[in-house]
């Protein structure tokens, strides 16, 4: 039942690319030309003309005639060549985009073999650099030899119209170029070849570093890497030098023998019209058409090198990936199966250099059975259950899944009823939605017309499978650590204040006791004295002292309330007490932590205090300086300096007149603190407990978000969290997520599918124990019944509560059976368990 | 306050309620950084923190890696010696007592366990900090660590000779 082998992208000729869908665009370009070719030769006549009837005669009004139709021919002839320049440009980057997506799409779907062989680098510069002259090259293949072979045949036919004798004359070099230069382009493709494999080298030499930094780092093996890079960046350096040598000759040989025929025009053309039998006007003609003979031959000297450094990257990148995928894509001429999940393997050996890696592996097992593998590490587990997968081919023996054997089974099949966790999955960059949506969008871009096999699951569907999983709590921390728009998502933000106030009533004093709430009327320990002034901050949430700063009604309203002097001295007394402390270890910024000066900053301000005693002499600028200085400071993070609780009272009373003033002079520029307001500067954390956490309890951040976690729990407003949560972008490869919250993220991902038969390898290693038993239990529970399950498994008293344990050892199976039929067998199962 | 002088003057009468300075005279009630000449230990001071933990919390647990040296400023503090299938109470600390202090020089494993008996606060260092502090003030710093290494070799000895007391904790 093998369907008919698909044509293979890599086996295409490079020519076969130029028709393919351009057919009549090709056409009209072919009819631009040969208007062209006329009106590059009107103009020559129109040149003789000119010299022998207008100016030979004297005549004015042939000399205006001929002239205007001289300039009409040439300003048509530039328009048409920019329509056929843009024309060719087009079909030549379309073409390049064919190629490069027919090429993706074969690549991504070679065997897992050969990306072990490959490194990434060799994929990328293969689809992007080495494609793109093989594009320039294609887009003009036809028209530039069309065009200019036909300029060079009907120059020559005029040349040969004016003067049979010199034309021969002056043609008689070309032969001679023509042997030469094919000559020394062979030499230069050779050397294009060797620099292709060599950049390759070079770039997976890079690829390989850079991905492989922290162990460069750890060995500080700097001098051996550079060592391997310049040894063939010199090999590379050597090869180019040798390419563009070559290029060189071709372009003098091409020159010198170019401007050999002028050389033999003055000596025969100059002797023919001494002797009068030539005129001047046809030896000016005659010269000029020489002159454009050079255009077209260059051309076609250039269209042969370009055909020949595409042909040979074409050729190579082509011949890299020339292998054939070892699965089908997708079925023709039906729907894909949907399988039970019945399973038999039969005699299955796989091979790897010609040692069994699998050896006769024999397996029966109905629908919905739950199977665990154990066994020893390298005894083919998770081979066994990569072919399975499709991932690997098997050499020998059957595999049959509803009677179907899973050689002939195609892509598209596979990935409709079988959902594989891998050991080490892979996570993309983008959202955590997103990735937990791969495998059904993958599905649903398979079957686009077919909307009814697969659809995207609800926001319900996604939550639930989340908190089965156990990945909840991390989505809604993810979810706590995000900013909001309370514009954009007035929604949520309203659910915000609606925690924000069970959180006020929360009744554990000890999570009351981590928090300092924002309150009115007391002074804010773990807030700069700029919130506690303006309680509240500037809209765009920039420091506020900086952006008070650059208000110049400011100081007065500063100084209105009495604190423009009060602020100068903290400002100096925190420069004062900072030099005082950290004199001696000033430019180390590491002791800076507890006081509201950097390091680069304390010299600058400490000479301005030494210099200016007293405050009236300080410049505006200046005065600003300090008071910036004293709005950053925090009791809590600055214990450097301790404000007198009178001070302290007397912001607090500030704060009425000071937020009058703002809304009356910058209306809109500030948000002032508020219980029933959303305050978007902050975390979605900081706005359920509207306050801060104190920093004098370690992990009282990590308490207070359990709590919160609890409680949305308990009034069931978790889903909006995890929604936002689900936004979280992972970074490149997952890199923001732990091994434990990338293998949950994979686990929920496949389950998200539904398949009929699941596979997972070790998919639960790097758990917790808790999680871990979350897991197993939803698969024990939840899929019993529906989903058949292999599952390699890594701590083995998770096994009990599979139907059948199948023990491997050196690529066979050893024993089968229950959990309690293995244990009293006493056998492999009863060493392994008791890790005897 | 709007006078220079005034608020001048009342600045510098807080500053004995400072947290900075508070920490430096706990850190001089401590055998271990009392050798420290007082403009220096007022850089230590500033690299300190103070933490609070409830009772019945572990500040660290036999085994586990916590790169942090403590004075005990209020509060009582048990340390604990961790057996297969028993726990011993090694000592009841006091107030300025400075334990846990082995790991401000090298990364190791606990050897005992510290919980909180009371609701406690203390005075924190990381590892991090002390090096800073090391690497800025060798002179000083040697003294240090000689103090800390003998306060580390009594304490040994006594641990050893000590009558252990059989203990649970729920």
């Amino acid at each position: 039942m093998k369907e008919k082998r698909i044509h293979l992208v890599t086996k295409q000729p490079m020519f076969s690319w130029i028709m393919k869908g351009h057919l009549g665009l090709q056409i009209l370009l072919a009819c631009l030309i040969i208007a062209t070719i006329f009106f590059r030769v009107f103009p020559l006549e129109m040149q003789k003309r000119i010299v022998n009837f207008a100016i030979g005669m004297k005549s004015l009004h042939r000399l205006f005639l001929y002239s205007g139709l001289y300039f009409l021919a040439v300003l048509l002839a530039g328009i048409l060549k920019l329509i056929i320049n843009i024309i060719q440009n087009y079909i030549g980057q379309k073409i390049l985009y064919q190629i490069r997506t027919a090429l993706y799409d074969h690549i991504i779907q070679l065997p897992l073999n050969f990306f072990r062989k490959t490194p990434p680098g060799m994929v990328i510069s293969s689809l992007t650099s080495e494609l793109t002259v093989v594009g320039e090259f294609l887009g003009a293949a036809i028209s530039t030899p069309l065009v200019n072979i036909l300029t060079l045949l009907t120059f020559a036919a005029y040349m040969v119209y004016l003067n049979p004798l010199l034309a021969l004359a002056s043609f008689s070099i070309y032969p001679i170029e023509i042997i030469i230069i094919p000559l020394l382009q062979k030499k230069y493709n050779k050397l294009n070849k060797v620099r292709i494999d060599v950049t390759r080298t070079l770039s997976n030499l890079i690829g390989e570093v850079v991905s492989g930094i922290h162990e460069v780092h750890g060995n500080a093996s700097y001098k051996l890497e550079t060592n391997r890079f310049n040894g063939i960046a010199r090999n590379l350096f050597k090869i180019r030098h040798k390419m563009n040598t070559t290029k060189y000759f071709i372009k003098f040989t091409n020159n010198f023998f170019q401007n050999m025929g002028p050389f033999t025009l003055f000596i025969l053309g100059g002797y023919l019209s001494i002797k009068g039998r030539l005129d001047l006007g046809a030896l000016v003609a005659f010269l000029s058409a020489y002159e454009k003979l050079y255009d077209p031959w260059k051309e076609l000297m250039e269209y042969y090198q370009m055909y020949q450094e595409a042909s040979v990257r074409y050729k190579r990148v082509m011949q890299y990936f020339d292998y054939r995928p070892t699965f089908i894509k997708e079925p023709k001429d039906r729907k894909p199966y949907i399988l039970t999940g019945n399973m038999e393997l039969d005699s299955v050996s796989f091979m790897v250099d010609g040692h069994p890696i699998l050896d006769q592996v024999s397996l029966k097992t109905p629908a919905n059975n739950q199977i665990a593998i154990v066994g020893y590490s390298g005894s083919g587990k998770s081979t066994l259950i990569m072919i399975l997968a499709q991932m690997y081919d098997y050499h020998s023996g059957h595999v049959k899944i509803d009677n179907f054997e899973l050689k002939d089974l195609t892509k598209t099949d596979i990935a409709l009823n079988i959902g594989y966790v891998a050991q080490f999955p892979f996570i993309f960059d983008g959202t955590i939605k997103n990735n937990l949506l791969y495998a059904c969008r993958a599905l649903k871009n398979n079957f686009a017309e077919d909307s009814e096999v697969i659809s995207e699951p609800s926001d319900e569907e996604i939550i639930n499978i989340i908190e089965e999983i156990g990945l909840d709590r991390d989505i809604i921390t993810f979810g706590l650590n995000s900013f909001l728009d309370p514009e954009k998502e007035s929604d949520l933000a309203q659910k915000i204040l609606e925690i924000r106030r069970y959180f006020r009533d929360i009744p554990d004093l000890k999570i009351k006791q981590l928090v300092e709430y924002f309150s009115e009327d007391q002074y804010l320990e773990h807030c700069s004295l700029a919130t506690n002034l303006i309680f509240g901050f500037h809209k765009s949430g920039e420091n506020s002292g900086n952006v008070l700063s650059r208000f110049p009604e400011m100081l007065d309203a500063l100084h209105n309330l009495g604190l423009e002097t009060p602020l100068i001295v903290l400002g100096r007394h925190i420069v004062s007490e900072t030099f005082e402390l950290l004199k001696d270890v000033k430019d180390d910024e590491f002791f800076f932590r507890t006081t509201p000066i950097t390091s680069e900053e304390i010299d600058k301000y400490h000479k301005i205090i030494q210099r200016i005693e007293n405050l009236d002499d300080l410049k505006i600028e200046q005065k600003w300086e300090f008071i910036k200085i004293a709005l950053r400071y925090t009791p809590k993070i600055h214990p450097i300096v301790n404000l007198p609780t009178q001070f302290k009272q007397y912001i607090i009373r500030c704060r009425k007149p000071m937020r009058k003033f703002l809304e009356k002079n910058y209306p809109g520029e500030f948000l002032f603190i508020d219980f029933d307001k959303y305050l978007p500067v902050y975390t979605i954390f900081r706005n359920i407990i509207f306050g801060t956490v104190k920093t004098e309890h370690p992990r009282a951040e990590e308490m207070v978000k359990e709590a919160i976690t609890q409680l949305v729990k308990e009034h069931k407003t978790e889903g909006s969290l995890i929604l936002k949560g689900l936004e979280f972008n992972v970074g490149s490869k997952g890199d923001r997520l732990s091994g434990g919250q990338k293998q949950k993220l994979a686990i929920a991902r496949i389950l998200l599918k539904k398949p009929r038969i699941l596979i997972m390898d070790e998919a639960t290693a790097s758990l917790d124990n808790m999680s871990q038993q979350k897991v197993q239990k939803f698969i024990a529970e939840k899929l019993r019944g529906s989903t058949t399950v292999l599952s390699v498994v890594h701590r083995l008293e998770m096994v009990k509560d599979y139907d059948q344990i199948i023990v491997m050892k050196a690529g066979r199976i050893v024993e089968q059976g229950t959990f309690n039929e293995l244990i009293e067998k006493k056998g492999a199962f009863y060493e392994l368990y008791h890790g005897i | 306050m709007n006078s220079t002088t005034e608020f001048e003057k009342l600045l510098k009468a807080s500053k004995s309620s400072c947290e900075l300075d508070q920490n430096v005279a706990i850190l001089r009630k401590t055998d271990a950084f009392s050798v420290v000449p007082i403009d220096k230990l007022k850089i230590l001071a500033s690299l300190s923190t103070r933490k609070k933990y409830f009772r019945n919390t572990f500040l660290f647990r036999q085994h586990e890696r916590d790169p942090y040296g403590y004075i005990l400023i209020e509060g009582t503090i048990h340390l604990y010696r961790h057996y297969e299938d028993k726990s011993y109470i090694l000592q009841e600390l006091k107030p300025y007592d400075f334990f846990g202090g082995l790991a401000l020089i090298a990364d190791i494993k606990r050897l005992f366990s510290a919980r909180t008996v009371t609701d406690v606060t203390c005075l924190v260092i990381d590892r991090e900090s002390f090096s800073k502090f090391i690497v800025n003030f060798p002179q000083v710093a040697i003294r240090v660590v000689e103090t800390m290494v003998k306060r580390i070799v009594t304490m040994q000895e006594k641990l050893l000779q000590m009558q252990v007391v059989e203990c649970r904790y729920e």
